[in-house]
């Protein structure tokens, strides 16, 4: 009984990783594309050049390979052990937010520029006609549209992160998959464990889709 | 500085080929399982069966890396279970067996959803002109929903390619793993990631390119 219950108590710390992990990435991703994503509107900037092909570079390497690069990468470059970027790097929970957050920050300036380009020129023309600046036509009428428009597709992307946090096991993040890999290790009942570990990430998926549901009706309402 | 040696170029261009043939072979796998259960469930039940449909859902919401897993030491026990003893499973079968699956799980709702594109009317005058459910599904639904999930595919293609380095993680030698494999053997971590994430990027872009091409020739006579 007493191992059953440590068994239990390491899975809801690794519950507990693992919801921490996916919350801060979306969280994170989702606020810093809100405030990239003006740039990444067609322009003929260079701005805009260097965040389209830093955002493309990231769509196109698999999550996994940005995980090792930045965990065991970053981290073997000695002149970074010395500076601050070193409090980060150095945990690896840290650094698989770092990377879910730059996935997520991504994919979600692609949807928020498509979103914003389908936003009809009357309102954009009618914003400049009473003298707003382009920068507050981005804040106060194209981003909460674009918002407003990407909600049903954005529980693909909390889907997508709460699966990619899973790859967080392998660089020693302790969140449920790593917790399931131990307890693995300790008593061989892989097919157990592992259809457990299914049992859980269904789990957690309801409970994220539940209250994106009820966040998204609350922005609605408002 | 980072030495050029003459092996690991083979290397990393074997992996990449490997890599490459993995990814055709799961695309054609799920591909040919996503029709082959479209064709039963059309032919045989009437409305979307709601058994496959919540069955497909959960798949979506588990994480590659369990399925493989689960699929790994499924095989593996499954095998040990016919033999009696242990028979070694080689992970590149584990890993397409787990990849066809997961990506079947996708393609699913992708093709309900172009099915819902062709226009109603040509599927009625079908049934009208004596057609079966089967003959209606391969020449007049198919062709014309392809083209509607084209775009679809492209993504799917792609997040193809990218999952493929996941079979580094039960001993596969493909791009991740020959990449991990030599960084930690020369200690030259930053350059072999460096050169694995062109090569995906490169692969992905490609994979792109030659799909937008499909996209630009009509299919089917009426548009």
């Amino acid at each position: 009984m007493i191992y059953l219950s440590h068994n239990m108590l390491f899975l809801v710390s690794g519950i507990e990783t693992t919801l921490t992990i996916a919350i801060s990435s979306i969280v994170a991703g989702f606020v810093v594309a809100c405030l990239i994503a003006y740039f990444y509107l067609p322009s003929t900037t260079l701005l805009h050049k260097g965040l389209f092909a830093y955002c493309k570079l990231i769509k196109g390497t698999p999550i996994l390979l940005q995980l090792f690069f930045v965990y065991y990468g970053l981290g073997s470059v000695s002149a970074l052990q010395h500076t601050i970027f070193w409090n980060v790097l150095k945990h690896p929970m840290a650094c698989a937010i770092l990377v879910l957050s730059n996935n997520s920050m991504a994919f979600v300036c692609h949807l928020l520029a498509g979103a914003i380009l389908r936003i009809p020129q009357q309102q954009i023309s009618g914003a400049k006609n009473l003298g707003l600046s382009k920068f507050k036509i981005y804040i106060h009428i194209q981003l909460p549209l674009a918002i407003k428009n990407i909600m049903p597709y954005y529980h693909n992307e909390i889907l997508m992160l709460l699966k990619s946090s899973s790859l967080a096991s392998t660089i020693a993040c302790l969140e449920v998959s790593g917790v399931v890999s131990q307890i693995v290790s300790q008593n061989f009942q892989n097919l157990k464990w592992y259809g457990i570990l299914a049992i859980i990430y269904i789990f957690l998926a309801c409970v994220m889709l539940a209250a994106f549901k009820a966040a998204k009706l609350y922005l609605v309402k408002s | 500085m980072h030495l050029v040696d003459f092996n690991i170029i083979e290397l990393i261009a074997k992996s990449t080929s490997i890599t490459v043939g993995l990814f055709f072979a799961v695309a054609c796998i799920s591909l040919l399982c996503v029709l082959l259960v479209d064709l039963v469930e059309h032919v045989y039940c009437s409305k979307k069966s709601k058994i496959l449909a919540s069955l497909v859902s959960m798949l979506s919401a588990t994480p590659e890396l369990v399925v493989l897993f689960l699929c790994y030491y499924g095989t593996l026990y499954i095998l040990k279970s016919c033999a009696g003893h242990y028979i070694d499973c080689p992970p590149f079968a584990a890993g397409l067996i787990a990849l066809s699956i997961i990506y079947t799980g996708y393609l699913l709702p992708l093709l309900h959803g172009a099915k819902l594109a062709v226009p109603a009317l040509q599927i009625k005058s079908a049934q009208h002109l004596g057609l079966s459910k089967a003959q209606i599904y391969l020449c007049i639904i198919l062709p014309q929903a392809f083209q509607h999930a084209l775009p679809g595919l492209t993504n799917l293609a792609v997040s193809l390619v990218k999952d493929t380095s996941i079979i580094y993680l039960i001993g596969g030698q493909e791009l991740m793993g020959i990449t991990q494999a030599e960084a930690i053997a020369s200690g030259q971590v930053m350059w072999f990631y460096l050169v694995a994430m062109i090569i995906y990027f490169v692969l992905c872009l490609a994979i792109e390119k030659s799909m937008s091409k499909c996209m630009k020739q009509p299919v089917g006579i009426i548009k």
